[in-house]
């Protein structure tokens, strides 16, 4: 089943200068970041890794439960970003509510004959959008889960024989509910690859939760819409000048080098993480690196992303405990490596 | 997957590793041995092993199991309670005696408690260790400990223990202390094995290179020692009974061999019992009193000893059986009970056995023989004693001189009274003893002398350097002037021979009749006894005696002090000094020229002289000295002749075979010089040669109980004129111990027991071992503690001094350094922002701090220039308010301990 949103409120805006700096790229970041607190409260983790993986140029998948607001989250997202191409037929924000029938034609789009012409044209999904929502994704078929697969990996997708490139935008966040499981069909590890963060979600605290009930009318009310937005085109740069000016120092490339090894040696550990995870957790880390307002990647951002890169793509022996620990674990020596590396001469 | 995958194990070190199995049970065994050993044996300990060899089994599967550590220990402990509940109630109630018989029920009880002991306490140690790795330690510290258990009565190679591990290596003839010491570290290095197996590292060449040095370095702490040697079983066997004989008079023995033999014992009080250390001991001295028996005199004197000592006497059976019986002495009053002095000493002897002692005494009066079981004292455990008889010859009054004498490990010691007569030993029977003799007896039993093993009784020390001209110290304890008929003893009246004390001094007292001190050299020493003994010796001729500090208790039965005038001059210059002195009486004249009623003394000496040159011939100390010659050039020493049971042993020896000891000698020599109106006397004491000195130390053994012949000059005094017989029919006996002697002697001077090298041979070595171990670890320690000290010091003026690139680095490391102060290090694995994180309340500074350190550490080249992370004034400021805050988070004595303590830097990370 397909749902569209309303297409975000067209809002004018003048041309931006575009961003070719550090500076300018935390710009963005804060930007972001301030109209996305506005919208969702007590999910600043969330919102700071959902930042960091859309200009790593990742994919997120939040495990959580019905109304913890991925939704909303989604929707604030959406309601982020300025399309500044608005005659590319490209909407903003789509959601797709997976259920076990629905067919892959459902998400990409289809062929159909236009009486009018006597031709066929091609009717894009809802694939074809910036932000997609890819709402229980565990409960459609692999069919379906494979289509998407294609999108994710590729930025492209194929109907009736036909490639049709995404966007560049193009940025999925999955959900899948943890608990009920009966009637599902659990992403196999090569599609969970696709996916630069698996973010499990708690509780927000009781704080700010007593805060979301008593501003409940004000949020409903547009909240946040005193930030500016960011254009389409700036994230677009921001993700160049992450890559290109936030300094990786050697140690930390060798850092990874040991985790990944410590996690292939680990007795727990049955499969351990692959390469193609340390390739996309580069930009991941200078992202994040970004978002701390560094032009160098520390070891802080390694601690603190490593366990939702990798902690799904690690295949664990039974009862080999929490991934987190596991990854942790293997962490812990080659941080302290990169410790005190920083003090020798 | 990478390649690099753990190594297989090599299958060498598999199987080596399952050696530890082996070498636990052995070990153990070894140790149930050694702890129920003590206490118990045969079911016991039985049962302590089997209990040993189910517990190490049982331990295993029980550590593997899931019971809980403190289930185990406790089940350990209330099991430890009911095996000694059931223990005791096995003991307790009839039943398991009417069963079983009371033997049968103690040894179950035994079987019970030390079966379960062992069981329980092996079981639960190994269990737990296999729990908690950690635990090995206890389990081995108890195996160790209950091992040095069974040795802790070795200390210092004093008393070798266990007496069942020690005493079949002495039969064997092997030094217990060098097994002992074998046993030790074959067990040590056991252990260590054991401990190198259970690791569960690999093996590491470099730890065992550690091993010899450690070793290295406790060889080089430890003496071995070996003093007093064991008595020598065979030497007691040796002593033969004796058989009673017409007596002979002398009974003096000469003291030379072990004193045991011959010699009498100057009072038999002594006994050897107390010598403290372990096994022989003391030996008192033989030999001195020769004096009396010799002469021919016969009255016995029945003084005191007869023989009775203590009481018991036996008949003397022949000799081999030994039962004593008791008879009493007939003797007069026993008056002391020397006599026998038995000392046996338990030990030792028990080997002996039989022989052990005779102690003889002749009954005069009773039968020809009474016997006293001189050694009677019933301590004499192991030995037999054996009464020897004695008869008397003339007549038999009473008398006997009883004297028993001892073997004990070495020297045996004759107990002989103190005035009185001498005894004999073993059979000597009773010579007699008092002072007069009694007739003559015989005594006759000689013991072999053969050359033993040296045993100490006294060490002497010279304060002062002196070198006899003689080539001898004398060591004067009394002198024999009076003839009573048979030979020379100690003068009976009151007032003469008053040149040295007859009892031990307990205040500063002067001898009553000093020696002149012309010629003389003053020296002054002190006398260490290792056994007891009845008057005081000194270097003659000693002026006062005073008591002293017995530097060792434990090894020295007694210690005096004395002061001495040494013979200094020549004995060329006593060429025309007048023999005696004017001022003496008549009385002292004629006591100092008594002879036997022979004329062949008086034509012996006048045909001596008259060989003279005419110019000396009247000189005394000529006269005096062509006797001495003569008899040096005629005289044969042997100590197998005795030339008892005849009138006039002297004569005997003189006008018959020459052949005779110290005692036979003296007395001729004394005889002639009386012959020729020269006034003489026979000193007794010990001879220590020049050469057995060793440093200002001369060591006294029993065998160098001596008596030798003195002239009296005017100018001079009493000279020492010995008698150098030039054929030696002996065999001599075995040189001293150096080694103990330099032990003995510095023991005596108390000097600290450091010093004392034992083992001559690598005492130098172990010193420099010692010296370069000790300062190596010395210069370890001080070095590192320096080094580290710098290190600090200068860690922390670095970031004033370092180039302002530098300063992230060295900043931050002086900022590190003082959180370790503190106690705030990174933890492992922690990144340094959430080291600042986590520091964060506390001490905000090092956020901002960490920022700039990590900015140079990681971020791009050069990035720090011109930043605060390189500005100096800036790192100043951070570092003052990091300070402050620390300050304010820390309390002072936690600061002060982190200033102080030199390696806080090491957790700087």
């Amino acid at each position: 089943m397909e749902t569209d949103f309303e297409q975000s409120k067209h809002i004018t805006h003048e041309k931006a200068p575009p961003i070719t700096d550090a500076e300018g790229a935390y710009g963005v970041i804060e930007r972001l970041r301030a109209r996305l607190r506005r919208g969702v409260m007590g999910r600043d983790d969330v919102i700071e890794l959902v930042i960091i993986a859309l200009l790593a140029d990742g994919h997120v998948l939040l495990e959580d439960f019905p109304g913890s607001g991925k939704t909303t989250l989604a929707k604030a997202l959406g309601d982020c970003i300025i399309d500044d191409m608005p005659d590319d037929d490209i909407v903003t924000i789509r959601r797709i509510q997976f259920t076990p029938d629905l067919l892959p034609s459902d998400v990409t789009g289809t062929t159909i004959f236009d009486p009018n012409t006597n031709r066929f044209f091609f009717r894009p999904g809802p694939i074809f959008a910036h932000i997609v929502l890819a709402d229980e994704i565990n409960r459609t078929s692999p069919k379906v889960q494979s289509a998407l697969l294609e999108a994710m990996a590729e930025k492209q997708t194929t109907v009736d024989n036909r490639t049709r490139a995404l966007d560049e935008f193009f940025f999925v966040i999955a959900t899948q509910n943890p608990l009920d499981l009966a009637g599902t069909f659990p992403l196999p590890s090569a599609q969970l690859d696709r996916f630069l963060f698996k973010i499990k979600m708690t509780h927000i605290s009781k704080a700010s939760e007593l805060d979301l009930l008593r501003n409940l009318k004000s949020i409903k009310l547009g909240a946040g819409d005193e930030h500016k937005r960011v254009t389409r085109t700036e994230i677009l740069d921001a993700r160049n000048v992450i890559t290109e000016q936030v300094y990786i120092a050697p140690a930390i490339h060798d850092a990874l080098v040991d985790i990944a090894d410590n996690s292939r040696t680990d007795e727990r550990v049955l499969q351990g993480v692959s390469t193609r995870a340390l390739v996309l957790m580069i930009p991941a880390l200078q992202a994040r690196a970004l978002s701390q307002k560094r032009n160098f990647v520390s070891a802080d951002d390694v601690s603190a992303l490593a366990p939702i890169i990798f902690g799904h793509r690690l295949n664990l022996a039974p009862g080999a405990g929490s991934p987190t620990q596991v990854v942790n674990d293997c962490l812990a020596a080659p941080l302290d490596r990169l410790a005190r590396a920083t003090l020798k001469r | 997957m990478r390649e690099d995958e753990k190594p297989p194990v090599h299958w060498l070190e598999r199987v080596l590793k399952s050696l530890r199995y082996p070498m636990r049970a052995g070990l153990t065994l070894a140790v149930t041995v050694m702890v129920v050993g003590a206490f118990s044996s045969g079911w016991g300990l039985a049962a302590a092993l089997l209990g040993a060899v189910v517990a190490l089994v049982l331990g295993e599967l029980l550590g593997r199991s899931t019971l809980r550590v403190e289930g185990l220990a406790g089940g350990v402990l209330v099991g430890l309670l009911v095996a000694r509940i059931l223990a005791s109630a096995v003991t307790r109630f009839e039943f398991f005696s009417w069963i079983l018989g009371p033997s049968g029920a103690l040894h179950l009880a035994s079987m019970v408690w030390f079966g379960f002991a062992t069981l329980l306490v092996v079981g639960g140690l190994r269990a737990i260790a296999l729990r908690r790795p950690g635990w090995v330690i206890v389990e081995l510290a108890v195996m160790s400990g209950g091992f040095a258990s069974a040795f802790a009565a070795h200390r210092n190679g004093a008393i070798a223990r266990p007496l069942w591990l020690s005493d079949p290596v002495w039969k064997a003839g092997y030094d217990p202390a060098v097994v002992l010491l074998a046993v030790g570290a074959t067990f040590a290095v056991g252990l260590g094995v054991l401990l190198l197996l259970e690791s569960k590292q690999r093996f590491s060449v470099g730890g065992a290179l550690l091993l010899p040095l450690l070793g290295l370095g406790l060889w080089s702490l430890i003496d071995v020692r070996d003093l007093q040697q064991p008595p020598e079983v065979a030497e007691l066997a040796e002593i033969k009974e004796s058989v009673g004989e017409p007596p002979v008079s002398d009974n003096t023995d000469p003291g030379q061999e072990n004193g045991g033999s011959t010699g009498e014992a100057p009072d038999a009080t002594e006994s050897s019992g107390d010598a403290p250390n372990g096994s022989g001991d003391g030996a008192d001295d033989g030999g001195d009193r020769t004096g009396g028996g010799q002469a021919g005199g016969d009255k016995p004197s029945s003084e005191g000893e007869g023989g009775g000592e203590d009481g018991e006497k036996g008949t003397k059976d022949g000799a081999s059986d030994g039962q004593p019986k008791e008879k009493q002495g007939t003797g007069e009053q026993p008056d002391k009970g020397d006599g026998g002095g038995a000392k046996p000493e338990g030990e030792a002897d028990g080997g002996a056995g039989g022989e052990s002692e005779k102690p003889d005494g002749q009954g005069g009066q009773e039968q020809g023989e009474g016997e006293e079981a001189g050694g009677n004292d019933p301590e004499g455990e192991g030995e037999g004693d054996k009464p020897s008889e004695g008869e008397e010859g003339g007549d038999k009054t009473a008398e006997e001189g009883g004297e028993s004498e001892q073997k004990e490990g070495e020297g045996s010691e004759d107990g002989s009274e103190s005035d009185k007569p001498s005894d004999e030993q073993g059979e000597g029977g009773g010579e007699g003893q008092s002072d007069e003799q009694p007739k003559p007896e015989d005594g006759e039993g000689q013991e072999s002398e053969e050359p033993s093993a040296p045993s100490p009784i006294a060490v002497v020390l010279l304060g002062d350097d002196y070198s006899p001209p003689s080539g001898g110290y004398y060591l004067r304890q009394e002198a024999h002037s009076e003839f009573n008929g048979l030979r020379l003893v100690p003068a009976s009246k009151v007032g003469l021979d008053q040149d040295h004390l007859d009892h031990f001094p307990t205040r500063l007292e002067p001898v009553p009749d000093p020696p002149p001190q012309k010629g003389r050299k003053h020296i002054v020493g002190s006398v260490s006894l290792l056994v007891q003994h009845d008057m005081p010796f000194a270097p003659e001729a000693p002026a006062l005696f005073e008591p002293r500090v017995n530097p060792n208790p434990a090894r020295f039965a007694a210690s005096y002090g004395y002061e001495s005038w040494a013979q200094e001059v020549d004995y060329e210059d006593l060429v025309g000094q007048v023999a005696g002195s004017k001022a003496w009486t008549d009385e002292e004249w004629a006591l100092y020229t008594e002879i036997p009623p022979d004329q062949r003394y008086r034509d012996l000496a006048d045909q001596l002289v008259a060989e003279l040159p005419e110019d000396v011939r009247e000189d005394p100390f000529a006269q005096a000295l062509a006797i001495k010659l003569y008899l040096d050039a005629n005289t044969k020493y042997t100590k197998s002749k005795r030339h008892e049971g005849v009138t006039d042993p002297t004569a005997d020896y003189l006008f018959g075979d020459f052949e005779g000891y110290c005692v036979h000698t003296a007395h001729a020599s004394v005889f002639l010089w009386r012959a020729l109106g020269l006034p003489s006397r026979v000193g007794t004491g010990y001879l220590v040669t020049e050469e057995a000195r060793r440093g200002s130390a001369l060591v006294v053994m029993g065998r160098d109980a001596h008596a030798w012949p003195e002239v009296y000059f005017e100018e001079y005094g009493w000279i020492v004129l010995d008698v150098a017989p030039e054929q030696v029919l002996d065999n001599p006996g075995l040189p001293p111990d150096e080694d103990m002697i330099d032990l003995l002697s510095e023991m005596a001077r108390q000097e600290p027991p450091e010093e004392v090298a034992v083992t001559r041979d690598w005492s130098p070595v172990k010193r420099f071992l010692r010296y370069t171990l000790l300062s190596l670890l010395t210069g370890l320690v001080l070095g590192t503690l320096g080094i580290h000290v710098l290190i600090k010091v200068w860690r922390g003026m670095r970031p004033e001094l370092c180039r302002s690139q530098q300063l992230p680095r060295v900043g931050y490391r002086r900022a590190l350094d003082m959180l370790s102060e503190s106690g705030f290090s990174r933890n492992f694995g922690e990144t340094r922002e959430d080291h600042a994180r986590r520091l964060a309340n506390i001490a905000p500074t090092l956020t901002k701090i960490t920022a700039w350190h990590v900015s140079a550490g990681l971020g791009p080249p050069g990035g720090a220039a011109g930043t605060d992370a390189a500005s100096r004034d800036a790192w100043r400021a951070a570092l003052r308010n990091l300070r402050f805050e620390l300050t304010r988070a820390v309390p002072p004595w936690r600061r002060v301990l982190g200033v102080l303590n030199p390696f806080s830097f090491y957790w700087s990370r």
